[in-house]
């Protein structure tokens, strides 16, 4: 495999992460569809990648005291057990199983978040309009600013 | 200033009042850890609304979501390493190339668009998935 098509896709992949965007959902298929890196192979690099890119994120983030301790543990527990049981898994799957069902759950989740954006999309427009009409019909509320 | 929130904090406003519900953090969990076991990544994009929808914010359910991720990834990462996924031809540049993206990604985050280049990721995913898949 070419080592600068894999940098420049590795590349990508991060910059889109590195914005927050959840770069490893593109990485791996980017990875799979365009250079022919194995499933499995592709899971590894963007599991890797992830480490150092976080603890970093994560180090910004306590001190600028972001992170709701409380609510780690509750997901976290259960997912780590599952994690290692399918991790597991995947390594006695084939890449081609692993790689169709991949494909599968990034339709069903990337329609969930065009979902999502829409939504909220709608929700300001609608929020936009009532806050003019209030502006219209109720102009004392704002005459003291 | 009302456009810049509303696209966060839609879920926000709709799940406000309810908050510490275990269960759903258990079955969203099982789903985190499923994603990133089974195929090395998305589990992020289910952990930030899953931390939302039990009552965490926006902005801390970004950052508390790599808080979850990251033991994750350290324990599938060792797993698909140990299994024999590891082609040191291939993890080695892409990793590079992922770490300088990841650099530029995050000096980049405030000069762009947000919801437009949203749009176009989910597109580029739901594209990918499609490809893959059929």
């Amino acid at each position: 495999m070419n080592t600068a098509v894999l940098i420049a896709i590795g590349f990508a992949g991060g910059v889109l992460g590195g914005m927050g965007l959840g770069g490893g959902t593109l990485l791996i298929p980017l990875m799979t569809l365009l250079a022919g890196v194995p499933q499995k192979t592709a899971a590894a690099v963007n599991l890797i990648a992830f480490v150092p890119m976080a603890a970093t994120a994560l180090a910004v983030h306590a001190k600028n005291g972001l992170i709701q301790k409380d609510a780690i543990a509750p997901t976290a527990i259960p997912a780590a057990t599952v994690c290692a049981l399918f991790s597991l898994l995947a390594c006695n799957s084939k890449d081609e199983t692993l790689s169709r069902a991949f494909g599968i759950f990034l339709v069903v989740l990337g329609l969930l978040m065009l979902a999502k954006l829409l939504l909220s999309a709608l929700a300001e427009k609608t929020r936009l309009a009532m806050l003019a009409v209030i502006r219209r019909d109720l102009p004392h509320t704002f005459a003291q600013k | 200033m009302f456009a810049h929130c509303a696209h966060n904090n839609v879920m926000e406003l709709l799940t406000s009042k309810r908050k510490n519900r275990p269960l759903l953090s258990a079955i969203f969990g099982v789903a985190v850890g499923a994603a990133n076991g089974l195929f090395g990544g998305g589990g992020g994009m289910i952990a930030v609304p899953a931390l939302t929808l039990t009552g965490v914010p926006s902005k801390k359910a970004h950052a508390t979501a790599i808080a979850i991720i990251l033991p994750l990834s350290l324990i599938s990462g060792a797993v698909y390493l140990a299994k024999g996924a590891a082609d040191p031809s291939v993890i080695l540049p892409s990793c590079a190339g992922v770490f300088v993206g990841g650099i530029v990604g995050a000096l980049l985050l405030k000069k762009i668009n947000s919801r437009g280049l949203s749009l176009l990721f989910y597109a580029l995913m739901i594209a990918a998935g499609l490809k893959l898949s059929l």
